[in-house]
């Protein structure tokens, strides 16, 4: 009955309704996108820097290092020489360095020229093809593959340069050997050579007389080693080392505005929302208080009552939190398979960020509903029905 | 003569807004009709919903009983126990729920949690309804109904819940000559199946059709304010 007369009663103000629902799903949908969109990204983040404790690159700036050599978002200070990084490499404190060497593209994906044991760290392998064997054999990121069309014994050339537009390499063509499986990390969207290609492919370039690489990766043996040998390398010699997660830190805490005026948006969500859901139950129970009255006067108890009246919060809530679903599934999807193909979304985090939100939103209407059971609990029941 | 089914005993009554009326003592014994009279505001209504525990009665202000049971000094749960079954209350303003069909708003109190349903309940409305003109009616919407019907609708859901009294303020306010029969007869028909009324009425003619159909009436006049 109390379902039957609920629906009835939200048929009657069917437009309130929706306005409440909708301001509730918008507010459910954008507290679960916000939360979940930024444990994503830092996962996401710090799974590119898995495995490398420090970068070493040219002197410079260390954030620039970092966005180049783990995200491939920037360009290097410069490059360092190969003998400097096979010093580092028997170093005791280091368990693992991978040298790496960047300077060219091909549509817009870098081309990365390193060891084999490059692959290693992203615990990439190849879905078609294989590995290097030999210089100018080149494996294509999952992502790259795709985009560019490219596959097993297509030849490609490199251009100068990290962004598109840059003098070819024509001479030097590359070949595909290999396309890998997608790993959500940052060698989906690369090209990786070997370091060889790289240097056969700068020959006359270069006013350095032995070979270089642009960055080395370190794996540290201790996290004594990551107090101490950062300020070793620094002091010593003429590399830079840095963390990249204290680099990614840095940088995030310097967007912490940006979280406060999105926490903003979503508080003042949450308010519209509980005064939508407010204004909806105060009006339905300003045209209703008479069938309450009746309800009264029929011996329904006032818990009754109260229950068809919570019902009602309940109704938007529910529709607002299926809507909210909805509008977050819609938009991880988008996320996932077209904006940030690659992207590893935790649909256990994103579900649990969910039910706490519609559990809060719940709660949230409880409270509400309480001004209009307030007044329902003190209605004038004689007088209500003694008007004619 | 049988034992009261209502004693009311409220000489003075307080209003919550300091106001205060002067109301006669009176009891209602099965088989009965009391037919209260008076000018508005003479304390006719106010009667009522004490009767019916609308209103709350304190102690020290008087005594209510149905059957020998005390309903002064009653919280308001506890007052809302005695309706339907025990007392029904006929509202001077007729209203049924929009949302529900004419047999539902008749079963009303059944239909909610409020009281335990039972299969002679539906047979009873129905019987009632029927009684009242409203036979081809059971299912029809309120917005359908002219107030007249909606008028019997509201006397059949008090029938139908079989009550030892009822109270009904003013029931033929808006029912035509044969409406107003129709009720006359159902009211006459409860009381002599034993059931108590109190009824508060301007009506002379339903009086005199309540009185041609039988039913023992006795009158009590108020004072006017």
């Amino acid at each position: 009955m109390i379902i039957r007369l609920t629906r009835k009663y939200i048929e009657s103000s069917l437009w309130t309704f929706l306005l409440a629902v909708s301001l509730c799903a918008m507010a459910i949908a954008s507290i679960v996108a916000i939360v979940w969109l930024q444990e994503t990204l830092e996962a996401h983040a710090s799974r590119q820097a898995k495995g490398i404790d420090l970068v070493v690159g040219a002197k410079g700036s260390g954030l620039q290092n970092t966005l180049a050599a783990i995200y491939h978002a920037d360009v290097p200070n410069g490059n360092i020489p190969l003998s400097a990084v096979n010093q580092l490499a028997a170093h005791p404190m280091i368990a693992r360095t991978e040298p790496i060497s960047l300077g060219d593209s091909v549509g817009g994906a870098r081309i990365v020229g390193a060891r084999n044991t490059y692959f290693d760290l992203y615990e990439a392998t190849p879905a078609e093809g294989s590995l290097p064997q030999a210089p100018l054999d080149a494996v294509l990121g999952a992502n790259v593959a795709k985009r560019l069309q490219l596959k097993i014994g297509d030849r490609f050339v490199g251009a100068h340069g990290l962004a598109e537009g840059g003098e070819a390499h024509d001479s030097h063509p590359y070949t595909v050997v290999g396309v890998l499986r997608p790993t959500g990390r940052v060698i989906d969207e690369l090209v990786v050579t070997p370091l060889e290609s790289v240097w056969i492919a700068h020959e006359g370039h270069t006013a350095s007389t032995e070979p270089e690489v642009t960055f080395a990766l370190l794996t540290l043996r201790s996290p004594i080693a990551m107090a101490t040998l950062p300020r070793q390398i620094n002091g010593q010699t003429n590399l830079h080392a840095t963390s990249p997660a204290n680099e990614s830190a840095r940088l995030l805490s310097n967007f912490g505005w940006v979280a406060v005026i999105v926490k903003a948006f979503v508080f003042a969500l949450i308010l519209g929302a509980t005064l939508a859901t407010f204004a909806a139950l105060s009006q339905a129970l300003e045209r209703r208080q008479i069938d309450v009255a009746l309800l009264r006067a029929m011996g329904v108890s006032r818990a009754n009552v109260g229950k068809l009246l919570i019902a009602e919060a309940l109704a938007i809530v529910v529709c607002a939190a299926a809507m909210a679903l909805l509008l977050v599934g819609l938009a991880a999807y988008w996320l996932a398979h077209a904006a940030l193909p690659g992207l590893a979304l935790n649909i256990g985090f994103g579900l649990t960020v969910f039910a706490v939100a519609a559990v809060s939103a719940v709660l949230l209407a409880l409270v509400a509903s309480l001004p209009t059971l307030i007044r329902a609990y003190r209605l004038d029941v004689a007088a209500q029905l003694s008007r004619t | 003569m049988a034992a009261p089914r209502l004693q009311l005993n409220v000489p003075n009554f307080r209003f919550a807004n300091g106001r205060t009326i002067t109301l006669p003592a009176l009891e209602v014994h099965p088989g009965e009709i009391v037919v209260l009279r008076g000018r508005s505001g003479s304390g006719k209504s106010t009667l009522l919903h004490l009767a019916c525990g609308v209103l709350a009665l304190p102690p020290e202000l008087g005594d209510a009983a149905i059957e020998a049971q005390s309903i002064a000094g009653l919280d308001q749960t506890a007052r809302d126990r005695l309706r339907p079954r025990t007392v029904a209350w006929i509202p001077q303003r007729v209203h049924l729920l929009s949302a529900l069909d004419v047999m539902d708003n008749t079963l009303l109190s059944f239909r909610f949690a409020g009281a335990k349903k039972n299969e002679g309940d539906e047979r009873r409305a129905a019987s009632q309804l029927d009684s009242l003109g409203l036979g081809a009616l059971h299912h029809a919407m309120p917005e359908t109904l002219s107030v007249g019907q909606a008028s019997r609708v509201s006397v059949a859901r008090a029938l139908a819940a079989d009550p030892k009294l009822i109270c009904a303020d003013e029931p033929s306010a808006s029912l035509d000559r044969e409406s107003s029969a129709l009720v006359a007869k159902a009211f006459a028909r409860y009381a002599s199946a034993g059931g108590a009324m109190l009824l508060a009425t301007h009506d002379d003619e339903f009086v005199q059709q309540l009185t041609a159909n039988d039913a023992s009436i006795r009158t009590i006049s108020l004072e006017s304010p």
